[in-house]
């Protein structure tokens, strides 16, 4: 087989045993690699009532058959699961280096499973893998870990994904980290290997499988390379980081304030300009990408070098807080990748107690001090305390749905989606954003996909994805179903989501390294296939169609701004998903005869 | 008549300019103002800044009202219209 190893590594953490699990090219073909073949791997071993933060609930980290390969931006890995934020199929994604020596250890992926009796670590290497014990590095931070754990094996090439206290302490939105401050952030994927005790996974090696044309594939490379350094995102990535959308995001309503209670906020001093200006930055890159979107900031402190925020994590604990302090929103985000946690969901959990707090919903008595808008050293002094799980900490540390629950609040006021808070883009802005997250396969998710691109006036022609107007619901179904299989695939295959490729070249890409003969259509029939799976996997934890739905909070219309009076209607996109999708309109479940058509009816062996 | 721009983040720090009035012909369309500024404005970099004698499809133009410009609108005297790049990526 061409582009895989055609295996992954089984390890069974309560046995402390390994062995090889072995792909058919067939169950590739129609897996692809990356999140959908750990869902397919998840699906196959997990039942209704599995305790996400049990030992049987399978962890995957899978490489796709890009990683690891001459393309650009390429080097990245899917960590797969059920998530216990969720309680039904969680995915996240990172980039680096790690994800190239994973696939060069000699394994396509692991799935673990277990529990181990004390803190352990995995080391693969050219294709031997070793439990070792980690009781040593347990307590070590996300970035202290991996430093320990390279010296622990000797082996300069090796590179580690850990987790830091958080998944130590079962924080519900624990992240992985690897690389210094790359994560694999969502879903608190993180919490489920501390509850394994696997510390970490310690990856090197230089096996890589044989591409069917590699001529093919190296000048495919070398076109792709040309064509993401000259486009426009690319170069505005590359100058300002992710962060360059917030003074865009203002001006269109998207980046929300407030706890998604208004859009209008002066950002001016939070933007990537502002940043770039402010901070002596370096930029880094994951393994074979020629943007480099990451941003050290030298010298935050004296002698302190750290991770620059993504845009995200600056509008979660800026406007979102009301807070316009840029080295406050550093310093969370240091704290957060420090100790392991998601950016995203601790900064809207954290702006939920701050609403909660304007609204007499939490007391000083019950947090301990003052929260209110544009506090943001409240804003940090609450992120410590879910970090160090004290006090009112241990409750924000839940997430905004379980917080709504346990304070007796309606539901609606949880800024989530099946258990995943919001991302900082604004559904009220872009109508077909809204149908993502209330459908996104783990949750709300802007990465699945990023609608707001489409009618910002990026496209996708070949599948008629076209930019539309972006505050009309109507019409908007179709193309972002197909829209959201379309970048699921870029987490199968793996492939930066800011890579501007279009379906002709990824399907080239695509036969060029394993040799199939991929058309565009067969690979969009490989993203709907793969959302259609995980829907399917979630569907055994309850999820169905009355759970596609917006919280109100962030759906109701808002009285200022560019929105002002303007809300999406949800339903109507949602009856037009359905049909693209070939599922049932009323449970919003796949039908018998879309699962035979895609190859996913029960008893089909994966 | 003269129109006032005005342009704003990415877009100002790469032309190295945030405002600018122009000259233009009554009646005026705002295709006229566009060609206008690709006149003065396109040896900037970089490139993938400018379509054809107008900037590219990321760069949005809008009315002190906040609403999105084509190009068949009329403009009148004395307005100023901000232009932004928008493009996406986090
Ligand atoms: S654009 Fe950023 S996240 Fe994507 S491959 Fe490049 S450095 Fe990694």
């Amino acid at each position: 087989m061409f582009g895989y190893h055609g295996r992954f590594l089984e390890v069974d953490l309560t046995r402390r045993q390994t062995r090889d699990l072995p792909l058919t090219e067939d169950f590739c073909r129609k897996f692809v690699g990356g999140a959908t073949m750990a869902a397919a791997l998840v699906n196959d071993r997990v039942a209704p009532g599995l305790d996400p933060l049990g030992p049987d609930n399978p962890l995957v980290m899978a490489t796709g058959p890009f990683t690891a390969s001459p393309l650009p931006m390429v080097s990245r890995y899917a960590v797969g699961a059920v998530s216990p934020l969720t309680g039904f199929w969680g995915e996240a994604t990172s980039g680096g280096v790690f994800p190239f020596r994973l696939k060069g250890s000699g394994w396509d992926g692991l799935i673990v499973t277990g529990r181990a009796d004390r803190p352990v670590y995995l080391y693969l290497k050219d294709g031997v893998a070793e439990i070792r014990d980690a009781q040593a590095f347990w307590g070590l931070d996300s970035y202290a870990v991996q430093d320990a754990l390279k010296a622990d094996t000797g082996d300069a090439e090796a590179s580690v994904a850990a987790i830091g206290p958080a998944g130590e302490k079962l924080i519900k939105y624990a992240c992985i980290m690897n690389d210094a401050g790359r994560a694999a952030g969502r879903c608190g994927l993180g919490a489920v290997m501390g509850s394994k005790n696997l510390k970490a996974v310690a990856a090197s090696g230089r096996k890589r499988p044989p591409s069917a044309d590699p001529g093919r594939v190296a000048e495919l490379a070398k076109e792709a390379v040309s064509l993401i350094s000259g486009h426009l995102v690319s170069l505005a990535l590359k100058e300002y980081g992710t962060n360059m959308y917030m003074d865009m995001g203002m001006v269109l309503a998207d980046t929300p304030a407030r706890y998604f209670t208004g859009s209008v906020f002066p950002a001016q001093a939070l933007t990537g300009q502002a940043f770039r200006k402010k901070y002596r930055i370096t930029n880094y890159a994951c393994r074979g990408c020629p943007i480099g979107c990451g941003r050290e900031v030298n010298e935050f402190k004296p002698g302190l070098k750290v991770d620059g925020p993504e845009y995200e994590t600056v509008a979660a604990f800026g406007p979102l807080v009301g807070n316009t302090d840029l080295d406050l929103i550093v310093e969370a985000n240091h704290r957060c990748n420090v100790h392991g946690v998601d950016t995203v969901s601790a900064g809207v959990s954290i702006a939920y107690a701050f609403y909660l707090f304007e609204k007499g919903g939490l007391t000083r008595d019950q947090v301990g001090f003052d929260l209110g808008w544009g506090n943001g050293p409240a804003a940090l002094k609450l992120l410590d305390l879910v970090l160090n799980q004290e006090g009112i900490g241990v409750l924000v540390s839940q997430g905004t749905l379980a917080m709504a629950k346990a304070l007796g609040r309606d539901e609606g006021e949880a800024a989530q989606v099946k258990g995943l808070e919001f991302p900082m883009h604004d559904v009220r802005s872009f109508h077909g954003q809204a149908l993502s997250y209330a459908t996104g396969p783990r949750g709300a998710c802007h990465l699945k996909g990023d609608y707001y691109n489409i009618d910002l006036g990026n496209m996708v022609i070949e599948y008629m994805i076209l930019p539309g107007d972006r505050l009309v619901s109507e019409g908007k179904g179709e193309p972002a179903a197909k829209y959201q299989s379309y970048k699921d695939l870029f987490d199968a295959l793996t492939l930066c989501k800011f890579a501007p490729l279009e379906p002709t070249r990824v399907a080239a890409m695509l036969g060029a390294l394993t040799g199939w003969a991929v058309t565009p259509e067969e690979l969009l029939a490989m993203g709907d296939r793969s959302v259609t799976l995980k829907r399917m996997l979630s569907a055994k934890f309850g999820v169905n169609r009355s759970l596609d739905r917006l919280p109100a909070i962030c759906a109701r219309a808002l009285e200022e701004g560019a929105t002002a009076g303007i809300t999406p209607d949800l339903d109507r996109m949602l009856d037009e998903y359905y049909a693209y999708r070939g599922w049932d309109p009323a449970t919003g479940l796949p039908t018998q005869a879309k699962l035979a058509e895609l190859g996913l009816t029960a008893g089909t062996p994966s | 008549m003269i129109v006032a721009v005005r342009f704003h983040g990415l877009l100002a720090e790469w032309l190295k300019v945030e405002r600018a009035e122009f000259i233009l012909d009554e009646p005026a369309r705002f295709a006229d103002l566009l060609a206008a500024i690709h006149t003065r404005f396109h040896g900037q970099t970089p490139k993938q800044l400018w379509g054809e004698k107008a900037f590219a499809r990321q760069v949005w133009a809008l009315s002190s009202k906040g609403a999105r410009l084509l190009p068949d609108e009329a403009l009148e005297p004395g307005q100023v219209i901000s232009f932004y790049l928008m493009i996406g990526g986090g």
